[in-house]
């Protein structure tokens, strides 16, 4: 029944000579990764797909739109090793751009999510008072609607004008929007806590300012629940814009999202050709796996008192 | 107590409140030409009979009044009618509801019955193999798209052995094991999407309480695993689990909708995104509208049980 | 793949050879292409044989009543088909519903020249003393439905008046109808006169089109202010019930009045039940399992259901479909480059490689795809459509070809030798799943264009949200954009509505063109009384306006219908493919064999 807390952490550290700063990084990765395989692996997945996010005009073997029309709808081959769709472009290269469009995508609405929800969580936890319950209210209002369907209406409102970019802002603000308002919550949390705390409460007493406060102890400590919280937000926003992509309202075409490959053609090729669905489904499964388990692993690691699941 | 109750029953006004203005903005700002969806895609109005049919819609006034026509409407539980096909909103929800709700139900009960057994082995058997199995299990089913899953489950038994989901849905006091066998699939992926959150709630859950000292002292004293499990830890690890699901409504909402299409479930799902590609405001407005109502009043019923049953919470 | 290929062609080419013609998906083909797809094979190069009139090798044909026959539809939006949103709403009426003629449909095969031939339904017989006049005959046996409010009571020249009179005041299509002048009963119940304004050569064809004028009781508009309601007709099947997003049920009309040459009663099935299902992958299932009995199938899908059904039956059709290219109206209102320049237009039109984009279409087992369409689709058949390929397309024609040389060398000549950037719009819901090579082509334009240095970028529209209402309908958008004409019933439509004068009878000019000896051609065909000088009249405005690509026509790829054999070997095949009148074009004459009447 033993778990891993600060403590073990700081010991650990403390235990070992100081070196240069990259062997430390190392040592921790495998300490981590004896720790907490799970969290590894899902590291692991995390760490390929922004290798192939960045990198993906140099590794893949086509371009995203190279249609060869004789080549349409063929299965993996030694060309094309995921096979191609019905354009004949290569499915591979396909899904490794489609890769960048998922990080960005969720790498921005988690940024934003997080300001937002860092802004309204820790003025609601740390003052309290009116602040708190207006903006509480709003939080409950805002969490009561499905979260697709307001993506849904919101997401097709703005992308009328169908410029990639309109689109691509449109979903990213909506998406991050959203997902600050559970995010608000646990940071509130967090923030009540800390106020509590009797560090606070001396650095009060001493005078220190609200301002120096919250910089000093409130927001490096709330940093650990925004990481994670991050870390499976992102999984969260690969799938939420996979499933606008599916509905059709997604990052406009040529460029590959995953879940637009998965979409009507993706489905309907399912039966005679399923590699264009296999493909991205499984792009998309493995990424929100492994930003889950990384998650995961690092609120075991960073802050035990977090629960699992929230 | 009491005062904490009432309090809290006092807040819900606003929040709904606040919750209709959201909806009845949102829905304005749905896109297209309203008057142009009405009269077809294939007519050419001329600006008097534009001017017509905003009038005839209610849309020539200005939006606050718009607002609180709607409102009263509401509260009159006249929840307005469908633009395509004029019938009342309230009377095709009705038929609509009982099967989102079924479908809802069985999502939620296939997937307590997966989890929590799993999440409190979990718990108890710590980073043993079982631990990760189970922990990367949930994750795993967190992490499938369901329009994907959905989409495998109808096509790859059809492409092995011919089979078929059930044709089209009949009730469940007509035919309950037809009834039954349409919606247990699409039931067991949703349920598969809740379970790895509810999993993962439970066996924290179970950490935590079996790290009370309560149960400390149940094992000093020397009572078997399973005693202390069943009779001190489960009881308290499963409430705030239960709470959990509750709130998971919205996703369940989100869910439903996609699924309900690709299984042919004549659901509120389908019913709302047949309604937002077909601009139908007032059906969509009606659908969000009862949703986060039924979210903040399964809110406030969790906030009651909570206090009720842990009083800490009360005077936080 | 080459021995598999050729054994797939081969069972194809036997089917239709075989002439074990084809099923009407009509049914399935009502819910997913909302058109008939039934007859020809259509294909010049295909193995075509000895036309068979009605019987098949060795059967005999012997309709079976009774029975419950099994497909799909989709979700209506409304019942009325006076007051249509879509088109689905015209094959709901043509089970329900009758108009005064209806089109030719045949066991077997339909010969081209006979698509879209009006034949008697509730008119019996038409008399012309001029050209101006038409005088129908009501069939005396034409009955309303016997249920309330109509009470099987006997259809007369006044309720063709009450329905002529709401279709002109209800109905968006009304202008189809613009020619004529009055509409009147008498001397007798049974005789109802037309009198037109001009000759009009088409007239019993636009009478007998079924998207315009249904015959509806005035007790059902009187009892229930519209026909949202209730549906209560004179058609082959009585309505049982419509849920929503579940299914239809029509039932046998006892009564109808319509019989075969056995003296039986059509329709021959007792009920027809039609299931909503909304995903294609579903329907497949469902078909593959038995489940329904005919779909429209997607191209790319055939070869699947095909070999897990071994004895299916597959139709192949193009459909009066034009897909087109359309430009910002700013060309032609404001002579606005670059699509102002007609050099240009032909640039763009001979950048499109038609024909690999119908290999890139069409089912991998079929070894050609469609047609080339120009405004006029290749559905109508050549009797009225002129085929770009043909010799007698003439210098036009090579507006058509694919050829990026001479492409580029017109747009230099132009002005444009180095590009320019251009925004394309196309409709990314809706389309998407009925008419999948709609996407298709609209994300392989990109490529084509880039070829003779035109840079496009895609600018996807919601259907409902942006695309119809204001790109389709108003021409309100920026560049070009890539879209599927309206569907018509005969040349003319298409060619008038296209380019007359947007807002006076130009109802699909949203490019606004103006043209003005154009419009005089077009005003003179449609008052022209002669049908075989019409014809030439609208070859040469076809001719005309391919040499400007005014609008770039696109493909008419074949469309399939598959079935099952359970029944009559064509649950009727009819010639015209687009007609949307499923119920009594079709379904009206099939049967299912006795051991598969029941689901």
């Amino acid at each position: 029944m033993a778990s891993v807390d600060q403590a073990d952490i700081a010991e650990y550290l403390a235990l070992r000579p100081a070196r240069k700063p990259w062997v430390r990084l190392l040592r921790t990765l495998w300490w981590f990764t004896r720790r907490k395989p799970l969290g590894a692996l899902g590291g692991f997945f995390v760490l390929v797909v922004l290798l192939v996010a960045v990198s993906a005009q140099w590794i893949a073997p086509y371009w995203y739109d190279d249609q060869t029309w004789d080549e349409a709808l063929q299965g993996p081959s030694a060309t094309h090793l995921f096979g191609t769709d019905d354009l004949g472009r290569d499915m591979l290269s396909r899904v490794m751009y489609g890769a960048r469009v998922s990080v960005v995508i969720g790498f921005s609405a988690v940024a934003i999510s997080a300001v937002v929800a860092t802004f309204i969580g820790v003025i609601s936890g740390y003052y309290g008072g009116r602040f708190d319950t207006l903006f509480q209210r709003l939080v409950d209002i805002w969490m009561s609607f499905p979260p697709l369907v307001l993506l849904i209406v919101v997401v097709s409102t703005f992308s009328r004008g169908g410029d990639f970019w309109d689109r691509v802002m449109a979903i990213i603000i909506v998406m991050g929007v959203i997902m600050a308002a559970g995010s608000s919550r646990v940071i509130r949390g967090a923030a009540i806590s800390i106020k509590n705390n009797q560090y606070v409460e001396a650095a009060r007493c001493i005078g220190a300012s609200d301002a120096r406060i919250l910089a000093q102890h409130v927001l490096p400590n709330v940093f650990a629940v925004i990481i994670i919280l991050a870390t499976v937000q992102l999984g969260a926003a690969i799938l939420a814009e996979s499933s606008i992509s599916f509905l059709g309202w997604g990052v406009p075409p040529p460029f590959p999202s995953w879940g637009q490959m998965l979409s009507y053609k993706g489905i309907l090729f399912m039966r005679a050709h399923p590699w264009i669905a296999l493909w991205p489904g499984l792009a998309i499964a493995l990424a929100v796996y492994g930003f889950n388990m990384l998650g995961d692993a690092l609120r075991d690691v960073l802050d035990p008192r977090l629960r699992g699941g929230r | 107590m009491s005062r904490y109750i009432l309090r809290r029953l006092i807040l819900v006004v606003p929040t709904m409140i606040g919750v209709t203005i959201l909806v009845f903005l949102l829905i304005r700002l749905m896109p297209g030409d309203l008057v142009q969806q009405i009269s077809g895609e294939n007519a050419i109005l001329t600006e008097e009979e534009r001017q017509e049919v905003r009038e005839e819609l209610g849309l020539d006034k200005p939006i606050y009044q718009q607002y609180f026509i709607w409102m009263s409407e509401i509260l009159r539980g006249d929840l307005g009618n469908s633009l395509q096909t004029k019938v009342a909103v309230g009377a095709e929800l009705k038929n609509r509801l009982p099967v989102t709700l079924e479908l809802g139900i069985l999502a939620i009960i296939l997937s307590l019955c997966v989890s929590l057994p799993i999440g409190v082995l979990a718990a108890i058997r710590q980073d043993t193999i079982l631990d990760y199995v189970a922990r990367s299990g949930a994750i795993a089913f967190l992490s499938i798209p369901s329009f994907w899953m959905g989409t495998l489950v109808v096509v790859l038994p059809s492409k092995w052995w011919g089979w078929a989901p059930p044709l089209y849905y009949k009730d469940l006091w007509v035919d309950p094991v037809d009834n039954l066998y349409m919606l247990i699939i699409p039931a067991a992926i949703l349920g598969m999407l809740l379970s790895g959150t509810v999993m993962r709630m439970t066996r924290a859950q179970m950490l935590e309480v079996l790290r009370q000292d309560y149960v400390r002292t149940a094992w000093s004293k020397g009572l078997r695993e399973r005693t202390v499990v069943t009779r001190h830890a489960i009881k308290n690890a499963f409430i705030p689990v239960v709470t959990i699901v509750g709130l998971q409504i919205p996703i369940l909402v989100g869910g439903t909708v996609i699924l309900e299409s690709i299984f042919g479930v004549p659901g509120v799902g389908r019913y709302l995104l047949f309604s937002i590609g077909s601009l139908d405001y007032p059906v969509v407005q009606a659908i969000v509208l009862i949703v986060a109502g039924a979210v903040v009043l399964t809110n406030l019923a969790v906030d009651l049980t909570y206090a009720y049953l842990d009083p800490r919470i009360r005077y936080a | 793949m080459s021995k598999q290929g050729s054994y797939w062609r081969r069972t194809l080419e036997q089917r239709i050879s075989r002439r074990r013609a084809l099923q009407a998906a009509a049914l399935g083909a009502a819910g997913l292409t909302g058109a008939a797809v039934i007859g020809c094979g259509g294909g010049e190069e295909e193995a075509v044989t000895e036309a068979t009139a009605t019987s098949l090798p060795g059967e005999e044909l012997r309709p079976t009543p009774g029975g419950i026959y099994v497909g799909t539809m989709a979700d209506l939006y409304n019942m009325d088909p006076h007051k249509p949103i879509a088109f689905l709403t015209h094959v709901f009426a043509s089970w329900i519903y009758s108009r005064l003629m209806r089109y030719a449909s045949a066991y077997g095969e339909l010969p081209e020249e006979r698509w879209f031939e009006p034949v008697p339904e509730l008119a019996q017989k038409v008399e012309t003393p001029d050209e101006l006049t038409y005088i129908f005959t009501l069939n005396p046996e034409a009955k309303w439905h016997n249920v309330d409010p109509t009470f099987g009571r006997q259809v007369t020249a006044e309720d063709v008046v009450f329905s002529y009179n709401r279709y002109q005041e209800l109905s968006p299509q009304a202008p189809n109808m613009a020619m004529v002048d009055s509409v009147t009963a008498g001397p007798d119940d049974l005789t109802v006169t037309f009198k037109l304004k001009h000759p009009f050569a088409l007239f019993l064809r636009r009478i007998a089109s079924s998207q315009d004028l249904w015959i509806l009781p005035p007790e059902l508009i009187e009892a229930d202010g519209d026909a949202e309601k209730r549906a209560v007709g004179s058609g082959p099947f009585l309505f049982g019930h419509y849920n929503r997003s579940v299914d239809f049920e029509f039932l046998k009309n006892p009564d109808y009045f319509e019989h075969d040459q056995f003296g039986n009663r059509y329709p021959y099935i007792d009920v027809l039940r039609l299931i909503v299902i909304p995903d294609p992958n579903a329907v497949v299932s469902q078909f593959i399992a038995k489940n329904i009995y005919g779909i429209a199938c997607q191209p790319k899908l055939v070869p699947e259901v095909v070999s897990a059904v071994p004895d299916v039956r597959v139709n192949r059709q193009v459909r009066d479909l034009t897909s087109f290219i359309y430009f910002q109206d700013s060309s032609y209102v404001n002579d606005e480059g670059p699509f102002n320049d007609e050099r240009v237009r032909r640039a763009v039109s001979m950048g499109i490689d038609r024909d690999g984009l119908l290999a890139l279409v069409r089912a991998p087992t079929d070894n050609e795809g469609g047609e080339w369409c120009n405004i006029v689709p290749a559905g109508l058949g050549r009797e009225w459509w002129l085929d770009p390929k043909s010799p007698e397309m003439g210098d036009a024609g090579k507006w058509y070809q694919y050829d990026v040389a001479e492409a580029k060398k017109l747009m230099d000549a132009a002005g444009y030798g180095d590009g320019f950037d251009i925004r394309l719009h196309y409709s990314s819901t809706v389309y998407t799943n009925i008419i999948p090579y709609y996407p298709v082509v609209a994300e392989a334009l990109p490529g084509l264009l880039r070829e003779i240095g035109i840079n496009v970028t895609l600018v996807p529209e919601d259907y409902i949200g942006q695309y119809i209402p204001e790109t389709y309908t108003k021409g309100n958008f920026d560049g070009m954009a890539w879209g599927l004409l309206s569907v018509f019933t005969d040349a003319l439509a298409y060619l008038s509505n296209s380019f007359l004068p947007f807002g006076e009878g130009g109802g699909r000019n949203m490019s606004k063109v103006r043209d003005e000896q154009l419009i005089a051609d077009l005003e003179a065909a449609t008052r022209e009384p002669d049908a075989e000088e019409l014809r030439k009249k609208l070859f040469d405005i076809q001719r005309y306006i391919s040499d400007m690509m005014y609008y770039v026509p696109g493909i008419n790829p074949l469309e399939y219908a598959l079935s099952h054999p359970f029944g009559s070997p064509t649950m009727n095949a009819a010639g015209p493919s687009g007609t949307y009148g499923l119920g009594t074009e079709t379904s009206m004459e099939g049967w299912l064999n006795p051991e598969h009447q029941n689901p």
